[in-house]
């Protein structure tokens, strides 16, 4: 199984990786928050290319990174959202929001 | 491991037996992965079991039970705990928490399997409810629901841990048309744009047939047939064909079993 992280990098993207998922959700959440309160950059890209596999956890985890980058007044972006994120954000019809 | 992982669930020679009465006689089912596979047969022959066997809530009386690569009957009670959050069941009643408002009956999986923030929770719930066309419906109470709403919200709630295994029982039951047009939408919209392996118990031919990629038409206590839709419509089976063509009488009787009609009517009165 590969584990979740996330990190922020040094060009203040934030970087998500592994498999999002129930277990790993809770943290990821945690983490996040605190990285993009830190954080004193103007907008915040939220970059998935390292993202393994992803249930509705990842889109969860997506929209809290972008509440918690509007309630800081930063402008995000989404980065290479992996397939199987694309076709949960398209049942529910999501994608709209996300780009 | 099961021999074979391009099946999510597997029946080898399973037989299940309610006291000395044999439902289901060394049965062998494979349910195909990320198919939608119809469990076919006239009301009564036991389809409802068959599922309740793939959940492991019944346990055979002999045979197998694959889902996923692990054998459900010789799992410890976590372990199966576990392999379930992996499932999700449409019960034939929808079966929503009566005394729980639209958003907590979606919710409840999630806060009894995960240790989810609130937060999550609730965007989890949102997007299940809108994929099923419910999001404005959360806080309404499942008395103020139609059937056919009530059947979607139990679809939310079996697709809110993102189950890899969808199991319906009898989906379209006492819906009206539109309603089960909006059924076979999601069900077959589910299937293919997440993955799921979908298993639709039924004996409602025209819808499933116009959505399963394979079907398994059981009675007797056996697996009478299987095939697509167009093998099963063609075959010169006549337990077959008399249940794909909804003929009133043949190998299932019309009548059951009486006495001489003329013995009864004109002989010795009982």
């Amino acid at each position: 199984m590969s584990e979740a992280a996330v990190r922020m990098s040094d060009v203040d993207e934030l970087l998500l990786s592994g498999e999002l998922n129930y277990r790993t959700g809770p943290d990821l959440r945690k983490e996040g928050q605190a990285l993009i309160k830190s954080s004193k950059a103007a907008s915040l890209v939220i970059d998935c290319s390292a993202v393994v596999k992803s249930s509705s956890v990842g889109l969860s985890l997506l929209l809290c990174f972008m509440r918690d980058a509007k309630a800081a007044g930063k402008a995000v972006s989404i980065r290479a959202m992996p397939e199987d994120m694309r076709e949960i954000a398209q049942v529910s019809e999501l994608t709209e929001l996300l780009t | 491991m099961s021999a074979d992982n391009a099946y999510a669930v597997e029946l080898k020679g399973v037989t299940f037996k309610r006291g000395s009465r044999s439902i289901f006689n060394n049965v062998d089912i494979r349910i195909p992965r990320g198919k939608v596979t119809g469990i076919m047969g006239p009301s009564g022959c036991g389809k409802t079991t068959l599922l309740r066997l793939m959940g492991a809530q019944l346990r055979p009386s002999k045979g197998e039970v694959w889902v996923n690569g692990q054998n459900l009957p010789k799992l410890s009670r976590s372990d199966l705990f576990d392999a379930r959050k992996h499932m999700g069941v449409l019960f034939q009643s929808g079966a929503l928490f009566t005394d729980l408002d639209v958003f907590e009956n979606v919710a409840f999986p999630l806060r009894v399997h995960t240790e989810l923030p609130e937060e999550m929770i609730r965007d989890i719930v949102l997007l299940k409810l809108q994929a099923v066309g419910l999001r404005g419906a959360i806080e309404l109470m499942p008395d103020e629901l139609s059937g056919g709403m009530k059947r979607r919200v139990a679809l939310a709630r079996a697709i809110a841990l993102d189950p890899q295994i969808l199991m319906y029982d009898e989906p379209f039951v006492g819906q009206d048309p539109i309603a089960m047009g909006v059924l076979v939408r999601l069900i077959r919209l589910l299937n293919d744009a997440l993955g799921i392996t979908s298993i639709v118990v039924s004996h409602d031919l025209a819808e499933t047939a116009s959505i399963a990629d394979y079907i398994y038409v059981v009675g007797d206590g056996q697996v009478l047939g299987q095939g697509t839709p167009d093998e099963l419509m063609s075959s010169d089976d006549p337990r077959i064909r008399q249940f794909m063509t909804g003929d009133p009488d043949g190998p299932v009787p019309y009548h059951f079993p009486a006495p001489d009609y003329r013995a009864d009517l004109l002989g010795k009165r009982r």
